[in-house]
């Protein structure tokens, strides 16, 4: 990747359009309005990037970009509940790599909004590893044990999802085209 | 350190390793390599994410995102505008003018309840006419679609007709009109026509009465039938005759 102080609006684009959609993806769960947040966020780029100092934060400044930009269209939304932060159980189903490997891209966002809407921006996050837990912090504005403790959270919902669908496998046989899908994979 | 807490900041490590030199991460790291059963649970964690990682790397971007972006950053920067935002001046601008416009249409005209739905329906026809961007998601029955937005608490309680309820659907969408949120669902009629359904929350549209009976007419080329309930206000549009449409009313 070339310098960040040297990089065009394109190159910056073509960097970072990608884990940007998926990110916006999981936490719409909506292709049309992820992508409107994507250019959106670049739009912001294209007007007010030139004010960033320090050109190293692109990445962490369009994530922060677009998370913002997500809570400004759900404000009139539910807000979002208060969680605690301290250690979670860490007692939860342990769910084989082999089995979470069943699932393809498109069924993983959508288990993703299945989970609690606080855990989805840190888990997401997480798993594109374009970011640390502390740049993650940042990002979503909240304390580092916070996003600590909701990805571990987050964590055990996404596996209790992917476990639900073993055991409807298991119950039910590969009747319905999720499950045969699931069993294809 | 517990190995609990291991575990706690373990879980924020990413599969690729990229946090192998955080000093937070050390102390954590050196206990799972003394102890078997956090050494076991951490290389099964480690697994799982890299797997969940790599399905989300692979979810598809739309191929057409990159160059809209481009193209309208051209577009912006041709027309002298890449300092100051005057898009977003321009936006706000255009927004005030369109208040304006509704708030004046408001106190002076007071439109009757048949030019109110004339106009919303007119609108929405407009709507569908441009509409690109694919749908939200893609389901063969209205229960699908039903299920998929109920999930996600949007509108789902449709009062359609049964033979309406058993054509089969291609998906639905989620649209933005004027800042009001409108429900599309797309139907692959078993005659072999497309037909959309058009739901807004009845509390956005103030002002809106069930007509004495039902509005079949035909506008920019979509033949459309409309009609209130208590909740919602529906349009439905086809390409086919009135007749075509009336069956499924």
């Amino acid at each position: 990747m070339p310098d960040p102080k040297e990089q065009s609006f394109e190159e910056i684009v073509g960097n970072f359009y990608e884990p940007l959609y998926r990110f916006a993806l999981s936490l719409t769960q909506r292709p049309a309005e992820a992508g409107d947040l994507v250019q959106e966020t670049f739009f912001l780029w294209a007007s007010k990037g030139h004010q960033l100092r320090d050109k190293t934060k692109v990445k962490s400044w369009l994530f922060t970009t677009l998370h913002r930009e997500f809570l400004g269209s759900r404000r009139r939304q539910t807000r979002f509940p208060h969680y605690e932060v301290g250690l979670v159980e860490h007692a939860l189903p342990k769910i084989e790599p082999k089995l979470a490997n069943k699932i393809d891209g498109s069924e993983l966002v959508e288990m993703i909004g299945d989970i609690d809407e606080v855990y989805r921006g840190p888990l997401t996050l997480f798993y594109l590893q374009e970011h640390s837990y502390q740049e993650i912090a940042e990002i979503l504005k909240i304390p580092i044990g916070t996003v600590m403790s909701r990805l571990s959270r987050g964590k055990a919902q996404l596996r209790q999802r992917i476990e639900g669908v073993e055991k409807k496998i298991g119950s039910t046989g590969n009747s319905s085209s999720k499950i045969v899908k699931l069993g294809q994979v | 350190m517990t190995n609990e807490e291991a575990k706690f900041i373990l879980s924020a490590y990413r599969p690729n390793g990229s946090d192998a030199s955080d000093p937070a991460m050390a102390e954590a790291l050196q206990q799972a390599a003394r102890d078997p059963e956090l050494e076991a649970w951490f290389r099964n964690e480690r697994a799982f994410d890299s797997v969940i990682s790599q399905k989300l790397s692979d979810v598809k971007v739309p191929v057409e995102l990159k160059s809209t972006i481009l193209v309208g950053h051209k577009m912006m920067a041709g027309t002298g505008r890449a300092g100051f935002p005057w898009s977003a001046f321009a936006k706000w601008a255009a927004i005030f003018i369109v208040l304006v416009g509704i708030t004046s249409l408001v106190l002076f005209q007071r439109p009757s309840d048949g030019h109110l739905m004339a106009a919303y329906r007119s609108e929405l026809v407009g709507l569908l006419a441009k509409k690109s961007s694919p749908l939200d998601y893609h389901g063969r029955s209205l229960s699908d679609v039903q299920g998929w937005l109920s999930k996600r608490e949007l509108r789902s309680d449709f009062a359609v007709s049964d033979a309406l309820s058993e054509q089969a659907t291609m998906g639905c969408q989620i649209l933005d009109w004027n800042g009001t949120q409108v429900t599309l669902v797309c139907f692959d009629t078993s005659d072999g026509q497309l037909a959309h359904l058009l739901v807004v929350d009845r509390d956005d549209l103030p002002g809106i009465v069930e007509p004495k009976e039902l509005s079949l007419t035909v506008e920019k080329g979509w033949t459309t039938a409309s009609w209130v309930t208590e909740d919602n206000v529906y349009l439905l549009a086809g390409k086919g005759d009135r007749p075509e449409l009336r069956n499924y009313l």
